[in-house]
């Protein structure tokens, strides 16, 4: 190797360290807990009655990476709606939650009308959510998700991912969640489930941000 | 005196080359400790262990080809490293791992360029690539991409098991068979054991044969193996439970039985490899 190779390693080894202490400095790390676990801020949801939660088993929440969850239902009038959220305090997750495209195949259900919906906020604010209908012998399900990031939603993990990258950048965010709603559809046609859903997002979404922002409900 | 100046000089590059392998591993720690921490955790890509040292190997196997002749430095090597170094802070910052990866990549290919120049690198190309194979393809996308396959898998299974005579009723992936349920793998994943062994066809194809074509299509065959060997597993656990009582999900006989098939699909792709190679040898002497 002559002198010219040597003065290139050099210089190598100058910028490599120069990087390894800018990428050494602390940053802002994991948000911590929440003062109120999230089963507990959406037990009271405007208009509904919280008529059931269920328990998942250790094993469920070590492989989902949950670092809280709700799943309860609802009931109202005639309509009844079951809630999931799998929630994380730190962006390292974001690819935690499983796709329910995949998860409902992998189960057993067949698919369709599967596409992408805005539900209107009380506040006027449009929620991107996507939905689908889910079908397994007798049994009929509507069913609305959607991928949040921080105060966003998107309704699909990329858009999640990049809400989430800007968030980080810019405000130091690191909260992600995955919310699953699901309405037993029964005769009801597409645009009735789509209705009494729309009523539960608007109870809850702002229930839910409360949770996300870390203040009291 | 030559003798004794060509030995200091050999040995102030040992430490020089030194130097940049520790500025290396520490510039991009935080990348590889993620690296480290999903290779343990994740069955689909376990396999990452073996690539740092299999492209180490690789490389020393070509020790002679690239020093034959003395390098000459590209100076185009320097804003790659540049633009790597500048991609992975700003990957760490925005949390996006799978780009720190690739950077860590982008950075050795750079510095190769830098010091040993375009001759050196088309010697390293290989192993350089080989590294491509460490990075694990984020869940979401990996999941999405193997779960069709995973159905099949359970298909082709419930079909065979239907014709051995054992009544079975199938719900994707979960099977149902009298008096016990169990999910043949977790409903929601996708294919097992993929890129373990599109890796392993990857290696085996460069290292034992010559035709370029024959390479790609033992990497390729990876995928049909790893459909096979699924196939036998999920059937062998469907088997065992119906005549022998016996779980082979769960537990230490789990983890022997998970080892022997995959020591099968190892088999079954080096019986392939010996059906390639033969074409390869006369593909040669033609």
């Amino acid at each position: 190797m002559g002198p010219l190779c040597r003065r290139r390693l050099i210089l190598l080894a100058l910028i490599l360290m120069l990087t390894a202490f800018v990428a050494h400095r602390p940053t802002a790390g994991e948000v911590p807990a929440k003062p109120f676990p999230l089963a507990s801020t959406l037990a009271r949801l405007d208009g509904w009655h919280l008529i059931g939660q269920t328990p998942l088993e250790a094993n469920v929440i070590e492989g989902l990476q949950l670092d809280d969850y709700a799943f309860l239902s609802y009931a109202r009038g005639g309509d009844l709606v079951s809630l999931y959220v799998g929630y994380y305090f730190s962006a390292d997750k974001v690819g935690a939650p499983h796709h329910p495209l995949v998860c409902f195949s992998g189960q057993g259900w067949e698919l369709s009308d599967v596409g992408h919906a805005k539900f209107r906020l009380r506040d006027g604010r449009q929620l991107p959510v996507a939905v689908m209908t889910a079908s397994r012998d007798v049994d009929r399900q509507y069913i609305v998700y959607w991928f949040q990031a921080e105060e966003e939603a998107a309704s699909g993990p990329f858009g999640q991912k990049l809400r989430l990258i800007r968030q980080r950048l810019l405000h130091g965010g690191e909260q992600s969640a995955f919310v699953r709603l699901s309405l037993p559809a029964g005769e009801r046609s597409e645009e009735e489930c789509r209705r009494a859903m729309e009523e539960f997002v608007r109870a809850f979404y702002p229930t839910f941000l409360t949770y996300i922002q870390g203040r009291p409900a | 005196m030559q003798a004794e100046e060509r030995h200091e000089n050999r040995r102030i590059d040992l430490w020089l080359a030194l130097a940049v392998l520790f500025a290396l591993v520490l510039a991009f720690w935080p990348a590889w400790k993620s690296l480290v921490g999903i290779w343990s955790s994740s069955e689909d890509f376990s396999h990452g262990f073996i690539i740092v040292p299999a492209a180490l190997y690789l490389l020393w196997r070509r020790r002679e080809a690239v020093t034959r002749r003395p390098p000459r430095p590209s100076w185009m090597g320097l804003p790659v490293v540049l633009g790597a170094t500048l991609v992975y802070l700003f990957a760490l910052l925005a949390g996006v791992w799978t780009l720190a990866y690739l950077a860590i990549i982008l950075a050795l290919i750079g510095a190769v360029l830098f010091v040993g120049g375009w001759r050196i690198l088309r010697e390293c190309a290989f192993p350089l690539f080989l590294l491509l194979f460490m990075i694990p393809v984020p869940s979401q996308i990996y999941t999405y991409l193997t779960a069709p396959l995973q159905l099949f898998v359970s298909q082709v299974t419930a079909g065979t098991v239907k014709l051995l005579q054992i009544p079975v009723y199938r719900e994707g992936n979960i099977l149902h068979l009298p008096g016990h349920s169990f999910q043949v793998i977790q409903a929601c994943s996708g294919l097992r054991s993929v890129m373990s062994l599109l890796t392993l066809g990857l290696l085996l194809g460069y290292l034992t044969l010559r035709s370029n074509s024959l390479r790609t299509l033992l990497f390729i065959a990876g995928l049909p193996v790893a459909i096979a060997v699924n196939v036998v597993r999920v059937l062998a656990m469907v088997l065992a439970l119906h005549y022998l009582d016996l779980d082979l999900t769960a537990g230490e006989v789990h983890t022997w039985f998970g080892l022997g098939i995959f020591g099968l699909a190892v088999a079954l792709l080096y019986l392939l490899r010996g059906v390639l190679a033969k074409w390869d040898r006369s593909a040669a002497a033609g």
